[in-house]
């Protein structure tokens, strides 16, 4: 297998700086990315051949090239030429989120020869994406997935519209055999459905085929997230013991799911369908086998409701279906059957890339007839393959007993002379995996860069602010004030508009004025302060703040208020330059235009005193003040308290330059000590500005410093000080063996005082109370950072686990000791992950086994894991 | 530390799903003690079924700089700066002739984009 996300293979990888090789011909310049990759799989990622023709034509366009000296510029531009072509790409509405990382390795350093190779590496979510979607038979939408629905960028390497995509598969069970199959979809823009799937399958005693067509709408204000429709037929020929299962079912269904609520990311799902067709076995070959009704009609009106909650690495599911069946053409319910269908999956992250997966299931139901005139195929079986309530649908609630120690539907015996199959049922399935051998997405060399992650950091917070001001331009009451401040800006309009012409006919009078009133004009076009023309661009600013709600307060502030001392606002460099204007024209004895421009510059100051403190108001709608964040800064930095952050940061740092000074400046304590010293100086820099005065510092500014140094964004952007108290616990022992044991005890014992002003802080931040757009934007961009901790910390390319497999299930009502009962399995298995698909494979014994029953099953299924949940 | 030459891109889509921001940042070196730093922010709005460039600035800063740099790289953009963004820098930008993919140096420009580390 070609090494594909680390550094290259070791022995190929430059070890000194680069600029140590400069003069070096450099070889070859390849451009890698973790789909580079050969596997036996590599016959499914068509994209990687369109990739390579991709990389192929950037690669030539770099300014480093094969056959040139490597200098350390010329490979500086490289990488940004890189950084402009992927920062380009745009995203389409379904991919919330695209991160990209670029860097490079140099490799194969001959010193002899003074030759080497230089590889840029791109790790990009989009490729991450794409492989996760090509097992994926129907978009996930139950769950925000990293890039869910559809993608139909031209270049995007996962857009998929107007293209068929078969995938093949094949599958084995005992009940089966050796089944093989194909899946195919088809999407595309526009109607009311805009994407079919149809799939078959089938072995030498089975087949099964489906085909839907399938539409959806979703909504991104209100409480729905998106409604599905589906019309479409399925069947299904399957064997159980001794008799043959058949379908065939016309369905069509509406279903739909809210928008995540509250700090779970609660989901409510519900949907309906109807359905015909009908069932039929071949018990009349059987007559010694009891039945109910061996082959009827079929119709059903279908209920189901669902609740999904998340919280970090753990979901919980639950649904219910409720079926009113019909064995004939009249409109009589024959039965009811009931399904509850829970399911607990988490993921315990004990060490990164190497997640610990549990995964729970516990299903249950139960058929209600007065007439007991159930269709046999209605009927529960048991086995080691889920049957969905839902027939083709995304929302897979299982509603039969799934033991995966008895082949497909062979669980179905209660007793002699009782019915095939079970009138109610339950299971409880437990599988366990561990990663014991992996190939992580992102290199643990670049994951756990710091300047990575912060720079991370710093694209979730620009991200947020962004967001936040989408939001807050909803809001009723930002709404009452941009009203009449919209108000305000016509009348500024109105003032400036004739400007232009005015100053125009002003330069081109006959005789012309004196040249101190031309010069003022001239000012007016190129404004000595702000180097730029004062009437054009106020005119700009005007149309764009008019143009759009979110451009509104960049355009107010740029012509009211101005950036800086330097920087004022236009309105206000334009009043200047019009009274000087008017001084020129009075000492020229043009009188007449001297009072229009005054009186115009008169106007448009008042329209800026006016306009000022609503805009004012404006700017810190919605945010939290610096009174609110009083209390977080008072733990970090008050002369009045017996102890602050910033005094614990001194400690720290006085404690580390009496380390490096006893150590003479050794290199391995240098080295050992010199990421402490990066991060103590990351604190002081954040806690300079947290703590700052506040005429020097705005609100924003000292939020964000505070989230800097004590909060951060999960574990992927740790907050300095987490860092800080990692750093220390990680060279504790090895400066104890170093003869700094005393030193060592003393910082553990600061990093403790910083953990629990960290932990003072954080909870005087969660006392603040933040506006719905505040919280809004902290929801998305929480879900982007999770997004991308999964990415950074624990996927993986390719993941080998071992598994075990536990079930336990019944079906009833039981009328034989002999043949009903509770039955168990378990076994061992082994699932190989490919992204975030999962394939399991095993064997569960039957632990209690019956007469005629088999002694186990083997296993085998496919999934793809939504851990981007 | 020694330079390394890294660039890091981030691009979010609004809930409304109208909006894409893009913020992204990266590190040049000319030697192990000189790096130099760029920004990228973007920000498209979906006019008419495509997203188009609304704000679409490229900043590069040199080595007097690198500290406020350095702080943008680990703070982000706050809310004057992104106001700045959509002011003065986009005006400075569309005042700029067309060129296709290539870059135009501009004074004006670079000196916004030094003024832009220091907007409160």
């Amino acid at each position: 297998m070609y090494a594909l996300a680390a550094d290259g293979p070791t022995d190929r990888v430059c070890r000194k700086s680069p600029d140590a090789y400069k003069g070096y011909t450099v070889k070859q310049v390849r451009i890698e990315t973790p789909l580079s990759i050969k596997t036996p799989l590599s016959f499914l990622f068509g994209a990687q051949k369109r990739l390579q023709e991709e990389f192929e034509s950037t690669r030539q366009q770099l300014p480093l090239k094969e056959g040139m000296a490597f200098d350390r510029v010329v490979h500086s531009a490289s990488i940004e030429n890189l950084f402009n072509k992927y920062s380009e790409i745009v995203l389409r509405p379904g991919e919330r989120l695209r991160a990209t990382y670029i860097t490079y390795s140099l490799e194969a350093c001959d010193e002899t020869a003074q030759t080497m190779e230089v590889v840029y590496r791109i790790y990009s979510s989009d490729f991450f994406y794409y492989v996760s979607r090509v097992f994926e038979m129907r978009s996930d939408k139950i769950t925000r997935s990293l890039a869910p629905g559809r993608i139909s960028a031209p270049g995007a390497i996962a857009n998929t519209n107007n293209k068929i995509l078969p995938q093949p598969f094949v599958g084995y069970n005992r009940s089966r055999g050796l089944f093989a199959g194909t899946i195919a979809s088809f999407k595309s823009e526009g109607g009311i459905f805009d994407r079919t799937d149809m799939d078959v399958s089938a072995s030498g005693n089975s087949a099964t085929a489906g085909l839907n067509l399938s539409g959806s709408k979703g909504f991104n204000t209100g409480w729905l997230s998106y409604l599905d429709w589906r019309v479409g037929y399925r069947y299904f020929n399957l064997p159980s013991d001794d008799i043959d299962l058949k379908a065939g079912t016309v369905v069509a269904q509406l279903f739909g799911a809210s928008q995540p609520m509250g700090s779970s990311n609660v989901v409510f799902r519900f949907g309906a369908s109807i359905e015909g067709g009908n069932r039929q076995t071949d018990l009349e070959k059987n007559p010694d086998l009891s039945s109910t009704l061996a082959r009827s009609p079929y119709g059903a009106a279908k209920l189901y409701t669902g609740v999904t909650f998340n919280h970090g690495r753990r979901a919980l599911t639950a649904s219910y279906g409720l079926q009113l069946g019909n064995n004939d053409a009249s409109l009589r319910v024959d039965y009811l059957k009931h399904i509850v269908d829970t399911s607990y999956d988490a993921r315990f992250l004990w060490r990164e890339h190497r997640p610990l997966r549990l995964e729970m299931q516990l299903t249950a139901g139960a058929i209600q007839s007065s007439s007991g005139r159930v269709p046999v195929v209605e009927r529960f079986f048991g086995g080691n393959v889920q049957r969905p309530f839902i027939e083709g649908s995304d929302w897979i609630i299982n509603s039969s007993p799934l033991i995966r120690s008895f082949p497909q539907n062979r669980l179905n015996r209660i007793g002699p002379n009782a019915p095939i199959g079970g009138k109610n049922f339950f299971s409880f399935n437990v599988t366990l995996t561990q990663p014991v051998w992996n190939r992580a997405a992102v290199p643990d060399e670049i994951s756990s860069d710091s300047g990575v992650r912060n720079a991370i950091g710093a694209g979730l917070q620009t991200a947020h602010r962004a967001t936040f001001d989408s939001y807050i331009v909803e809001e009723p009451q930002y709404n009452q004030i941009y009203g009449a401040l919209l108000a305000k800006l016509n009348d500024l309009a109105a003032t400036v508009e004739p400007l232009p012409k005015k100053l125009e006919a002003l330069q081109s009078q006959d005789p012309p004025p004196p040249q101190s009133v031309l010069d003022k004009i001239e000012q007016i076009g190129d404004d000595p302060v702000l180097e730029t023309d004062l009437l054009e661009d106020s005119q700009d600013r005007i149309d764009q703040a008019k143009s759009s709600k979110d451009q509104f307060r960049a355009g107010i502030r740029t012509l009211i208020v101005g950036f800086s001392a330097s920087r004022p606002g236009l309105i206000t460099r334009l009043v200047a330059d019009l009274k000087e204007l008017k001084d020129a024209l009075r000492q020229a004895n043009l009188g007449s235009d001297a009072e229009q421009i005054e009186t115009a510059a008169n106007k448009l100051q008042q329209l800026q005193s006016e306009m000022l403190p609503m805009f004012n108001r404006l700017l810190v709608f919605g945010q939290i003040s610096l009174a609110d964040l009083q209390p977080a800064r008072a733990a970090l930095k008050d002369s009045a308290e017996s102890d602050d952050v910033e005094r614990v940061l001194q400690r720290i740092e006085r404690i580390v330059g009496e380390i490096e000074r006893q150590s003479g400046g050794a290199k391995p304590i240098t080295d050992l000590i010199s990421p402490l010293k990066t991060q103590i100086d990351e604190a002081k820099s954040a806690l300079a500005v947290a703590t700052a005065n506040p005429d020097a510092s705005s609100v924003d500014d000292v939020q964000n410093s505070i989230d800097q140094l004590m909060v951060g964004f999960g574990e992927l952007v740790p907050a300095t000080a987490s860092k800080i108290a990692t750093e220390i616990k990680r060279i504790r022992q090895p400066l104890a063996d170093a003869n700094f044991n005393a030193q060592s005890q003393e910082l553990v014992k600061e990093a403790d005082k910083l953990a629990a002003f960290q932990k003072e802080v954080r909870k005087r931040l969660q006392t603040i109370k933040r506006t719905n757009s505040e919280l809004k934007a902290r929801r998305d961009i929480g879900f982007a950072a999770r997004s991308l901790e999964t990415v950074f910390r624990e996927l993986n390319l390719i993941a080998v686990s071992p598994a075990i497999l536990f079930d336990v299930a019944r079906i009833g009502p039981q009328t034989d000791n002999n043949q009903g009962g509770v039955r168990y399995g378990l076994g061992p298995g082994v699932r190989f992950s490919l992204v975030t698909l999962d394939i399991t494979m095993g064997y569960s014994w039957n632990l209690n086994r019956r007469p005629g029953e088999g002694r186990g099953a083997f296993v085998f299924s496919m999934n793809i894991s939504d851990i981007f949940r | 530390m020694a330079c390394k030459e890294f660039s890091i891109n981030l691009a979010v889509l609004a809930p409304s799903n109208k909006r894409q921001i893009s913020f992204g940042m990266m590190r040049g070196c000319i030697d192990d003690n000189t790096p130099f730093y760029a920004m990228i922010f973007i920000l498209r709005d979906l006019i008419e079924g495509e997203f188009q460039d609304r704000v679409k600035v490229k900043i590069t800063i040199g080595p007097t700089l690198n500290d406020k740099a350095e702080a943008l790289m680990n703070r982000g953009l706050n809310a004057a700066q992104l106001d700045f963004l959509q002011g003065p820098l986009t005006s400075r930008a569309k005042k700029l002739p067309a060129t296709g993919s290539k870059e135009v140096e501009d004074k004006k420009m670079n000196a916004l984009g030094e003024e832009i580390l220091t907007v409160k």
